[in-house]
């Protein structure tokens, strides 16, 4: 617990809920914030509630749908699933992000082979 | 595409906002179940359980405002939201809510109305076509032209599409039984072309109607037909007999359009040449008359071009009149009234938009009083809000919708003011002899003006307390719901109060002192005798007396007055005394030099024998005039003590003898004087004593007169006899401005009766605001502070302990701002010593009458919630907070 927690990026939830429902299929938000949890080792600090609005920004640009459902033990919860525009949004985001660690990485790796 | 849908969305969103809502609580609240489940399986109490769910959920408040942000037309929302919030707040607290709607009412509606007057005046274009076309040529600087030099400018100009003249006269109108005294103007044919103003009904006056022989024709005001005549259609192609000669009336003038000479109302225009009633006929000496001129400028030509044009036309006239001094002519714009009229009504203006603007000022404060003063007592439901997650933003977002709900409610009920009163001013004739009409309908401009005004307001009382209420410190404004922060708040609102205070004893004050400045003019001895005198004017002109006729006639009218029964004593004069109206040379006394620049100055007035009978003015040496002192005999004049006393100390003044400075360089003929009279008024009541001259009117012939006729009784009786003297010598001459003497007298006070009426009326409203702000302060005051009054009150104190303690706090704030209001009031009072008459400018009455009224005033809004708070229940009091 003593190490320090990194915060959620801004648009990178985005891409981490997409991910999460692409990899479990509909999920309601309790179980997608502890998924996000879980798959960081417990080192991403995530306030529960800002998952909301961030789900309701995914849905209203169609990447998800919801629907009411109930959970396992018994709670009536809504569920998201990933929409077929969000399927698309997901391959598309993730090249990007590759893309974009990997130039980052070469750069890291380049400046530390640098002598000092 | 994504923008659209997601647009599209939040529009569908907004609209089933309430079932989204619930869908939220209602997944939150499934959030935590799952939670508090997964806790519980982890071994924790149910408590932990449910309060650990919790705190990772975060602040749901803050949450479900993030999420509204995202949902919906979020900010349209926000604000219907607020706007609701406002409203049942606003219902909440009616006395409050009343109290700062008159207020702003007041306030705003005077702005509004003056605004309107000022949009008449200087904004709203002339009523024509393209009014920015028009422009005004002068002689000089601002004098009319000679009618020969107008016809020459016309005829040589090529950069005006037109040049119009055109002339205010007094014409006889014979419709019914008897004349009557109208305002007309006489115009050049093209008049109504140059300006493009058709005419409502029937035709206006063309150039073939400006012809010398064509028969007279007659276009009427809109406000003169209806007046007049019914608005009868049928008016047009009837005859009237003007000036006792028969005029068609060929058209009628749109509604808006009042001439050009604004706010000057003619009620009817006659062409120049028509049956030789206009200003020129066939003699030279008639095209030396005086006109004004309008044109309007061709399509594509600045006024500077039109000014080059005209630069040189002027001196070519000026070439020709080898005997005239130099002539310039000058081309201005005369798009709005203003450029017509000049500065000194828009420097009058700005005043009154600065009084009004006070008013509004001392609305608003009072306003920001009244809201600092709730912003306090909510100290805890905005601390409440914040901590709930709502940010400051938000916050000063839903106070100032509450601020503008409340200018917009006050700004709409302000224009109803405005309205009303306009329509009071129009409806009011004011005693002028010439009608004077103003526009004062409200358009888009006025309209504009009142949700500016609705907005500026909103920011000015509604922005500080907004601030300050938005700043509230979270903690200890949840511990305690006492004031203790809001020292800053007291203290700004300490300073309102107090600047509140000043201003209204200010206009108080000023008031007071014009209003009995006012009482001692009216009681003021004027130096002749204006009760049972009748004072009627007539115009000989209009009837075409020439001046060897109209000395027959004044000569017979006297005489027969005098005959008449009923009739005391009867005079003509040129100028009624103390009407505000003068007129005075510079006079030379025989056997000393003749500088024009050293010689004294006189007041004149030319009147037939018997004036001094009439008006009871005694002669205390020589003679009165007679009717010998005949246009051929000796010239002779009677002068007052002053001028006598000044000029001849020693010897008497009486067989002395005087010239005139009858222009720059010409001189009347010696007058000798015959009498001396008593010294008296002669233009206001204020003014000091000066020298006078009085002129036979044989030998100082006017033809625009005034009749006065003592009588035994009520001078309104004798108005049929002397009706029925003048019909007997000529039927058409109109008589007007038939009024007692000393009710003309009377008007003479107007201008400072204005003033004092406004300043007495702002000030009366600044009092009932300042008292409504101390009240509503107070009120505040005392609900802030109930559990500290309850206290006191369970400790024992009693009830006048009680008001005594809530009333001496407002009593500290009335003190200061009734100390400086006075200290203000006695320099302004000094500035203002010059209109004042028979009181100083430290008027004792004045400042202490004000000062009483001030204090009492207040200690009643005081004392009110003062009282309230005595009554009030310890036990309940406590429990309030």
């Amino acid at each position: 617990m003593s190490d320090p927690k990194t915060d959620v990026w801004q648009g990178t939830l985005a891409l981490m809920i997409l991910t999460t429902l692409e990899a479990m299929g509909p999920l309601h938000g309790y179980g997608i914030a502890r998924r996000i949890e879980q798959t960081s080792g417990d080192r991403l600090a995530l306030n529960y509630g800002t998952l909301y609005p961030a789900l309701l920004k995914l849905e209203q640009e169609g990447d998800i749908t919801s629907a009411w459902g109930t959970s396992a033990n018994n709670r009536k919860a809504k569920f998201y699933r990933l929409t077929r525009t969000g399927r698309r949004r997901l391959e598309r985001e993730t090249r990007a992000w590759q893309t974009t660690t990997a130039i980052v990485g070469a750069f890291l790796a380049a400046a530390s082979r640098k002598p000092s | 595409m994504r923008a659209l849908r997601s647009f599209l969305f939040r529009a569908t969103d907004w609209l089933f906002r309430r079932r989204r809502e619930r869908e939220l609580a209602a997944e939150l609240e499934s959030h935590l179940a799952l939670h508090e489940d997964d806790n519980l399986r982890d071994g924790f109490s149910p408590n932990d359980a449910r309060r650990l769910a919790r705190l990772r959920l975060g602040a749901i408040e803050s949450v479900k405002d993030q999420y509204r942000d995202r949902r919906g037309l979020a900010f349209v929302e926000e604000f219907v939201r607020d706007l609701g919030l406002a409203w049942r707040l606003m219902r909440h607290s009616p006395g409050f809510s009343a109290v700062a709607l008159t207020a702003l009412a007041i306030g705003t509606g005077s702005n509004v109305a003056i605004f309107s007057l000022a949009n008449s005046v200087i904004l709203r274009p002339m009523p024509v076509a393209n009014p920015s076309d028009i422009v005004r040529v002068y002689s000089n600087t601002h004098s009319m032209t000679p009618f020969a030099s107008y016809q020459d400018y016309r005829a040589a100009s090529r950069m005006l599409d037109g040049l119009a003249a055109f002339q205010g006269v007094s014409l006889s109108l014979r419709a019914g039984a008897e004349p009557e005294h109208v305002f007309g103007m006489v115009v050049s044919g093209n008049y109504f072309q140059v300006l493009g103003v058709p005419a409502a009904l029937g035709r206006p006056i063309t150039p073939a109607d400006d012809t010398r022989g064509a028969p007279g024709v007659v276009v009427l005001s809109d406000r003169a037909w209806r007046r007049r005549f019914g608005a009868d259609p049928r008016i047009i192609g009837t005859s009237l007999s003007v000036n006792g000669q028969p005029y068609q009336v060929v058209g009628v003038a749109p509604a808006a359009f009042n001439g050009t000479m604004v706010p000057l109302a003619p009620e009817m225009w006659v062409p120049m040449h028509g049956a030789g009633l206009g200003v020129t006929g066939d003699t030279a000496t008639d095209e030396s008359r005086p006109v004004h001129m309008i044109g309007r400028r061709q399509a594509g030509v600045v006024v500077a071009r039109v000014q080059a044009e005209f630069d040189v036309l002027a001196a070519n006239i000026a070439a020709q009149n080898a005997d005239g001094g130099p002539i310039r002519a000058r081309v201005a714009p005369a798009r709005t009234l203003a450029d017509e009229i000049g500065g000194g009504v828009t420097a009058f203006l700005t005043l009154l938009s600065t009084v009004v603007g006070l008013v509004l000022l001392v609305a608003c404060v009072n306003l920001a009083n009244l809201m600092l003063a709730r912003a306090a007592a909510r100290r805890r439901e905005m601390a409440v809000r914040l901590a709930l997650g709502a940010s400051r933003g938000r916050l000063m977002r839903q106070l100032l919708t509450e601020s503008g709900l409340m200018a917009s409610l006050g700004t709409a009920a302000g224009f109803c003011l405005a309205a009303a009163l306009l329509r009071v001013a129009t409806a009011v004739e004011l005693p002028t002899p010439v009608p004077i009409v103003l526009d004062l309908a409200m358009d888009w401009r006025v309209v504009s003006f009142a949700v500016a005004l609705s907005c500026a307001t909103a920011l000015l009382f509604g922005s500080m307390p907004a601030w300050q209420a938005s700043r509230t410190n979270m903690t200890p404004a949840l511990k305690d719901g006492t004031p203790g922060s809001g020292r800053v708040a007291g203290r700004f609102r300490a300073a309102l109060l107090t600047t509140q205070v000043a201003v209204s004893t200010v206009l108080l004050v000023v008031g007071a002192v014009l209003g009995r400045s006012l009482t001692s003019a009216e009681a003021a001895d004027l130096g002749f005798d204006n009760r049972r005198v009748l004072a009627a004017s007539f115009d000989l002109a209009t009837v075409g007396e020439t001046p060897a006729t109209g000395r027959q006639f004044l000569e017979a009218l006297i005489d027969r007055l005098n005959a008449a029964p009923g009739v005391d004593a009867a005079s003509v004069v040129e100028i009624v005394p103390v009407t505000i109206s003068n007129k005075a040379s510079r006079f030379v006394r025989e056997g000393q030099g003749l500088d024009p620049g050293a010689a004294p100055l006189v007041l004149q007035n030319s009147v037939t024998p018997g004036h001094f009978d009439t008006l009871g003015i005694s002669t205390i040496a020589g003679r009165d005039f007679s009717a010998a002192d005949r246009v051929e005999a000796t010239p002779v004049g009677v002068v007052n003590e002053t001028l006598a006393r000044t000029f001849w100390p020693d010897e008497g003044a009486v067989g002395k003898r005087l010239r005139l400075w009858d222009g720059p360089d010409r001189m009347t003929p010696w007058i000798e004087i015959i009498g001396i009279a008593k010294d008296s008024k002669y233009a206001t009541v204020g003014e000091p004593q000066q020298p006078f001259l009085y002129q036979p009117l044989a030998q100082d012939y006017h033809s625009a007169l005034t009749l006065l006729v003592r009588s035994p009784a009520d001078p309104m009786q004798v108005v049929p006899i002397v009706r029925a003297v003048v019909r007997d010598l000529n039927p058409d001459l109109p008589l007007f401005n038939i009024s007692p003497l000393a009710a003309a007298n009377a008007v003479s006070l107007l201008p400072v009766q204005v003033a004092a009426w406004i300043s007495g009326v702002l000030g009366a409203v600044a009092l009932v605001l300042a008292a409504l702000g101390l009240y509503g302060v107070m009120t505040y005051v005392v609900r802030q502070r109930t559990t500290e009054i309850g206290l006191r009150i369970a400790l024992g104190a009693r009830p006048s302990e009680v008001v005594r303690y809530v009333t001496r706090q407002g009593m500290r704030w009335t003190l200061v701002g009734l100390g400086l209001g006075l200290a203000a009031s006695f320099a302004l009072t000094r500035l203002l010593s010059s209109l004042l008459y028979g009181i100083g400018a430290a008027d004792a009455v004045s400042f202490i009458g004000m000062a009483a009224l001030l204090l009492a005033s207040s200690y009643t809004a005081c004392y009110v919630p003062g009282r309230r708070a005595s009554r009030m229940d310890p036990l309940q009091a406590l429990r309030h907070d």
